[in-house]
C-alpha cells in the first residue's frame, strides 16, 4: 500500500515537472530558442498567487488568474525585450542574456520578498480521503487533476486549432511557413506566452503543494525542466507529458527505495544515456536533430 | 575600433589602480571591524537576518559613545554565499581595510575557506553561525565560532522527548547535502539516542532543498516508529512535518540546531505543535537583554523574529568591543598586527560573558560553552515545555 | 608591492581566464560544451587527494589530475561526437551534475562535509605559467595547419572532412584539451582557496565559465581573458553598491549580448584596427 501511496507522490511531482517541462519543449525545442529565465517565470508566477491571496485577499481562482496574466505578459517581455535581439549572435548569446535576466528576477524577488522561504497561503480545503488501505488527499487530486487538465488542453490546441497548427508548421521550417502565410513573430509570440503561462501555473501548483516558495526556486526546477525534454524529445508535447511523469515516479522511488542523494544523479544520468544512444528522446523529436 | 580599444584598455588601468590603493574611508580614531555576511545568493534570507542583528549591535554601541570613546565603524562585504567571495572580501578586509577583527564568515563552507586566511594573517575571525562540528578545533588560534554544534544543545531536549513520549524506537531522516545537519542526523542523534536506549528502526536521506518529503514520509509509516528525528534545514523540515501530517503520520518529532529559527515555525504552522529542539536562543526568553534585543529587531524588520544567529552576531559585536577595551588596544596603525594578537588572546580566554543568548565562556577549542534550552513548539511559538 | 587583496584578485582572474579557455578550446570545433565544471572538479579533487593524502609534489600533482581530467574528456569526447549544438549543450550539463552528485555522495573525497586543510601552493607565479603555457599552445594550434583545419570544420564540417581533415580525431583532441585545461584551473583552484565541496563543481561553474567567454568573444584567442577579467572584477568594484551589485551584474550582461553579442573582442578586431579599415566584424555564424 505504501508503493501506491508512492505512486501518487510520484505522479504529483511529475505533474509540475511535466508543466514545466512542456514550457521548455515549446520554446527549446519547437522554437528552438534558448530561455534559461524560464525557472523564474515559474517563480513569479508563484509570487503573483501568494500576493492576490495573501494581500490582496483574493481565492485561488484568481490567483491563478492573476498569475496567468502576469506570467504571460513577463514572457513576452522577455522575447521581445531580449531574445528577440539577441538571437543574431547565434545560440549563445540569448544563453548568456536569459542567465543575466535569471539573475535580475531573483534580485528583485529577493529583494521585494527575501530570499527566505515564505510560507505559500493554503486556500483549499484539505481532507485525507482513504480508500480501503490507500490514503491521499484533496491537495494531490486537485493537483494531479488540474495538470492533467492543463495538458489536455494543450494537447487540443496544438493538434486542433489553427494556432496550433501553425506553431508546429514554424517549427518544421520558419520559410515555408512564412510563405504559406503564417505571421511567423506573432507566432513566436504566442508560443512564448503559452509556454509562460504553463510555467506561472506550475509555480502556483508548486506552491499549493509544497507549502513554501522562494525566490531562488526556479534555478532546480528549470534545470530539472531541461533534463525531461531531452528525455522525451525536443519539441514532442506527448514525450514531455510522459517523461516529466516518469521522472517524477522514478525520483520518488529512487528515494523511496534506494537514496534520495542518487535521484538527481539517476535523472541526468537518464538523460545523459538517451543522448548518448537516442538523441532524438524517447517518444522522437519534431524535427532531426540538428 | 582603435578608440574603443584605448577606452577599455584605460578602464581596465583605472580599475586595477583603484584596487591597488586602498581608499580612505574612516577617521583616524574610528575602531573599524568587519564583517562578511552573505547578502546575495543562497543564503540571503539567513544574511538579512543576521545583519539586523549585526546593525543593532553597531548602533547601540555608537549610540552610547562607540568603543572607548570612538566610533564603531562596521565594513560588511557580501559572500554572495560563496567561498571565493568571501576569500576576496577576508582579505581586503584584512590587508586593505585594516580592521582590528572580523565577524563572520556566515557559512560553514565559508569559515572553512576564511579560516586559514585568519591564522595567515594573524587576525581573529569569529562566526556566528559556521557550526559545521570540529572546525573551530581545526584552525587554532585565531578561529573561533560563537555557535553551538548540536552536541551541545540535543542531550538535554533528546532527555526530555524520550522520557515525555516513552520513546523506544525511532526514524531518521537526514540531510545529506549540508555537512552540518548531515553530522547531527548521521552521528549525533544516534549517539544520544543510543545512550537512552533507543533503537533506531530506519533511516532516510535527501538533499538539501528537497521538495516532496511524500516518499520518505510513506517510508517511515511503514516502519511505525515510536518518534522521528529530523536533521535538515528548517524548510526541509516544516516541509517533512507537513507532509507527515498529511499522510497521517501523527508522532513526536524531535529536530536539531537548525529548526530553531521562527522562520520554521512559519512555515509549518500548527503542524508543528509539540516539536522539540534544543537550543542556544530562546526567542520568547523574558530575560531583559533577550527581550530588549528581540523587540528591537522586531520593529527594525518588519515583525519578524531574530534567528539565534541574528543573535549571536550581536555577541559577536559586543565580545569584541569588551576585549578592545580590556586588552589595551590601542587603535594606532603602527599597532595594527599586535592589536589584532591581543583580541586573539582575550578571546581565547573569555569566561563569563552575558550575551543576548545567556552567559557563556569561550572554549579551548574556539567555540563556546553554551548548552541547550530545551523547547517546544507552539501555536507560532517556541516555548519552554 | 600589491596588496594580498589585489593579488587574490589577479589570481582569481587567472584561474577564471584558464577556465574560460576551457571552454573556448572546444568552441573551436564547434562544441559547445556546458560541462567544463565537472573536469574542474575532477582536476581540484584529484590533485587535493594527491598533495593532502600522498604528499606528491604540487607541479606534478597538477600535471597528473589535468591529464587525468583531459583522459576523462576524450571519453565523453567520443559520444559528444553524435551531439550537436543545443543537445550538446544541455547534455554536458546534465553531465556536469552527474560527477557534482558523485562528489556529493563519495566518503573518500569527504562527500558533504568537503575536502579540507589544502595546502596554499598556488601562487601568482605558476598561475601565470599555467596560464601562459595555455595561451602559448592555443596560439600556435591557431597559427598551424591545426587551425586552419579547425576553421575548416568551424565553415562546414563535412567539406572540410571531404578535403582530407580529420574532424573525428580534432574534435575529440580539442574536447579532451579543453577537459584538460579545465581540470588544470580546478586543480589550481583548490589549492588557493584551501577547501572544496561538490558545490563548487556543478551547473553554476559551468555555466559561469561559459559566461566568461562568450562575454569576451569565442571568436579571438583574447576573448575569454578580457572576459574573464572584467566579470571578475566587476562585483569587486562595485562593492559600495553591494546591495544592488547581482543586478547590475545580470544587467550588464544582458545589456553586453543586446548590443554586441559576438563578445567584446572578435577576431579581426586587431586586424582592423592595424590596418585602419575600422570595420566591424559582426562575428562568424554560429
Amino acid at each position: 500500500m505504501i508503493f501506491f501511496q508512492q505512486v501518487i507522490n510520484g505522479l504529483m511531482l511529475g505533474c509540475t515537472y511535466v508543466l514545466v517541462a512542456l514550457g521548455y519543449t515549446l520554446i527549446f525545442g519547437l522554437l528552438r530558442m534558448i530561455h534559461m529565465a524560464h525557472g523564474e517565470v515559474l517563480m513569479i508566477g508563484g509570487y503573483v498567487a501568494l500576493v492576490i491571496i495573501a494581500y490582496l485577499h483574493g481565492n485561488l481562482f484568481l490567483a491563478m488568474l492573476g498569475a496567468i496574466a502576469v506570467t504571460a505578459l513577463l514572457g513576452i517581455t522577455i522575447y521581445a525585450a531580449s531574445i528577440r535581439y539577441v538571437e543574431k549572435g547565434g545560440h549563445l548569446s540569448p544563453l548568456v542574456s536569459t542567465i543575466g535576466i535569471a539573475i535580475v528576477l531573483q534580485e528583485i524577488f529577493t529583494k521585494l520578498f527575501t530570499g527566505e522561504k515564505i510560507a505559500f497561503p493554503q486556500t483549499l480545503v484539505f481532507k485525507n480521503i482513504q480508500v480501503g488501505g490507500l490514503s491521499f488527499n484533496t491537495v494531490q487530486i486537485f493537483i494531479i487533476v488540474l495538470s492533467f487538465a492543463v495538458m489536455f488542453v494543450l494537447y487540443r490546441i496544438l493538434k486542433g486549432t489553427m494556432i496550433g497548427k501553425s506553431i508546429r508548421a514554424v517549427s518544421e521550417n520558419t520559410e515555408t511557413a512564412r510563405l504559406l502565410g503564417i505571421r511567423v513573430s506573432w507566432i513566436v509570440v504566442i508560443t512564448f506566452a503559452l509556454a509562460s503561462v504553463l510555467a506561472g501555473i506550475a509555480g502556483v501548483l508548486v506552491g499549493i503543494a509544497y507549502h513554501s516558495i522562494y525566490p531562488l526556486m526556479g534555478i532546480e526546477i528549470g534545470l530539472k525542466g531541461l533534463a525531461i525534454i531531452i528525455i522525451g524529445g525536443m519539441g514532442n508535447v506527448v514525450g514531455a507529458m510522459f517523461s516529466g511523469l516518469l521522472v517524477g515516479l522514478m525520483e520518488v522511488f529512487s528515494v523511496a527505495y534506494i537514496s534520495s542523494s542518487y535521484k538527481d544523479a539517476f535523472t541526468f544520468g537518464l538523460m545523459v544515456l538517451i543522448l548518448i544512444w537516442k538523441p532524438e528522446g524517447l517518444f522522437g523529436s519534431v524535427t532531426e536533430k540538428r | 575600433m582603435a578608440r574603443r580599444l584605448f577606452r577599455f584598455v584605460s578602464v581596465m588601468a583605472f580599475v586595477i589602480g583603484l584596487l591597488t590603493f586602498s581608499l580612505p574611508g574612516a577617521q583616524a580614531a574610528d575602531i573599524t571591524l568587519g564583517a562578511l555576511i552573505p547578502l546575495t545568493g543562497f543564503a540571503t534570507g539567513f544574511g538579512e537576518n543576521q545583519k539586523v542583528g549585526l546593525d543593532i549591535a553597531v548602533d547601540e554601541i555608537n549610540k552610547a559613545g562607540g568603543i572607548k570613546g570612538n566610533t564603531l565603524k562596521m565594513i560588511t562585504y557580501d559572500t554572495e554565499s560563496k567561498g571565493e567571495k568571501a576569500i576576496l572580501g577576508f582579505r581586503k578586509q584584512a590587508t586593505q581595510d585594516n580592521v582590528l577583527a572580523i565577524l563572520g564568515p556566515f557559512l560553514s563552507t565559508e569559515a572553512e575557506v576564511c579560516f586559514p586566511l585568519a591564522n595567515k594573517y594573524q587576525i581573529v575571525s569569529i562566526s556566528a553561525s559556521a557550526a559545521k562540528p570540529g572546525l573551530a578545533e581545526a584552525h587554532r588560534p585565531y578561529g573561533f565560532i560563537n555557535a553551538t554544534s548540536d552536541m551541545n544543545t540535543l542531550p538535554p531536549a533528546v532527555d526530555y522527548w524520550v522520557k515525555t513520549h516513552n520513546i523506544k524506537t525511532v526514524c531518521i531522516v537526514t540531510d545529506i547535502k549540508d555537512a552540518l545537519n548531515k553530522s547531527t542526523g548521521q552521528i549525533v542523534f544516534p549517539k544520544l539516542l543510543e545512550t537512552k536506549g533507543v533503537k533506531i528502526l530506519g533511516t532516510s536521506e535527501f538533499v538539501t532543498g528537497e521538495m516532496d518529503f511524500s516518499a520518505h514520509v510513506s517510508k517511515f509509516k511503514g516502519m511505525s516508529p515510536d518518534g522521528i528525528v529530523i536533521s535538515c534545514t528548517l524548510a526541509d523540515a516544516a516541509g517533512f512535518i507537513k507532509e507527515a501530517k498529511k499522510q497521517g503520520l501523527g508522532k513526536p518529532f524531535i529536530g536539531g540546531v537548525a529548526i530553531q529559527a521562527p522562520k520554521f515555525l512559519e512555515l509549518a504552522g500548527a503542524d508543528a505543535n509539540g516539536t522539540i529542539t534544543g537550543s542556544s536562543f530562546w526567542v520568547e526568553n523574558p530575560a531583559a537583554k533577550s527581550k530588549a534585543f528581540v523587540q528591537e529587531f522586531m520593529k527594525r524588520y518588519g515583525g519578524r523574529e531574530p534567528n539565534p544567529f541574528a543573535a549571536n552576531m550581536h555577541e559577536n559585536v559586543y565580545l569584541i568591543k569588551q576585549l578592545i577595551e580590556a586588552t589595551g588596544v590601542t587603535n594606532k596603525p603602527s599597532d595594527l598586527d599586535t592589536d589584532r594578537q591581543k583580541i586573539q588572546k582575550g578571546l581565547e580566554t573569555l569566561k563569563n560573558f552575558e550575551g543576548v543568548t545567556g552567559t557563556f565562556s569561550v572554549t579551548k577549542e574556539g567555540t563556546v560553552d553554551k548548552s541547550g534550552y530545551v523547547l517546544m513548539a507552539k501555536d507560532g511559538k517556541w516555548v519552554k515545555p | 608591492m600589491i596588496s594580498p587583496y589585489t593579488e587574490s584578485i589577479l589570481i582569481f582572474i587567472g584561474i577564471n581566464t584558464i577556465l574560460a579557455y576551457s571552454f573556448y578550446i572546444p568552441m573551436t570545433t564547434n562544441q559547445i560544451s556546458g560541462g567544463q565544471g565537472a573536469f574542474m572538479g575532477i582536476g581540484a579533487y584529484f590533485s587535493a587527494a594527491m598533495t593532502v593524502n600522498y604528499h606528491i609534489p604540487f607541479p606534478v600533482a597538477l600535471v597528473v589530475s589535468g591529464l587525468m581530467a583531459g583522459g576523462v574528456g576524450v571519453l565523453v569526447g567520443f559520444p559528444a561526437l553524435r551531439i550537436r549544438g543545443l543537445y550538446l549543450v544541455i547534455m554536458t550539463l546534465g553531465f556536469a551534475e552527474v560527477v557534482r552528485v558523485f562528489f556529493l555522495t563519495s566518503e573518500y573525497f569527504g562527500a558533504a562535509y568537503g575536502f579540507s586543510k589544502i595546502q596554499e601552493l598556488t601562487t601568482m607565479t605558476n598561475v601565470a605559467v599555467v596560464l601562459g603555457l595555455i595561451i602559448f599552445v592555443v596560439y600556435r594550434l591557431e597559427r598551424s595547419y591545426l587551425g586552419r583545419a579547425l576553421e575548416a570544420i568551424k565553415e562546414n564540417d563535412l567539406a572540410a572532412e571531404t578535403l582530407g581533415v580529420n574532424i573525428t580525431k580534432l574534435k575529440v583532441l580539442m574536447f579532451g584539451f579543453g577537459a584538460m585545461v579545465a581540470g588544470l584551473g580546478g586543480a589550481l583552484y583548490a589549492h588557493y582557496a584551501l577547501f572544496i565541496d561538490s558545490n563548487n563543481f556543478g551547473f553554476h561553474r559551468s555555466i559561469e565559465m561559459v559566461i566568461f567567454a562568450i562575454f569576451g568573444g569565442v571568436t579571438s584567442i583574447w576573448g575569454p581573458p578580457v572576459g574573464a577579467a572584467i566579470l571578475t572584477l566587476f562585483p569587486e568594484v562595485l562593492r559600495f553598491i553591494q546591495e544592488w551589485r547581482m543586478v547590475f551584474y545580470g544587467l550588464l550582461m544582458i545589456l553586453m549580448m543586446t548590443f554586441r553579442p559576438q563578445g567584446l573582442v572578435t577576431k579581426h578586431m586587431f586586424k582592423d584596427v592595424l590596418s585602419r579599415r575600422g570595420r566591424q566584424e559582426v562575428g562568424d555564424p554560429a
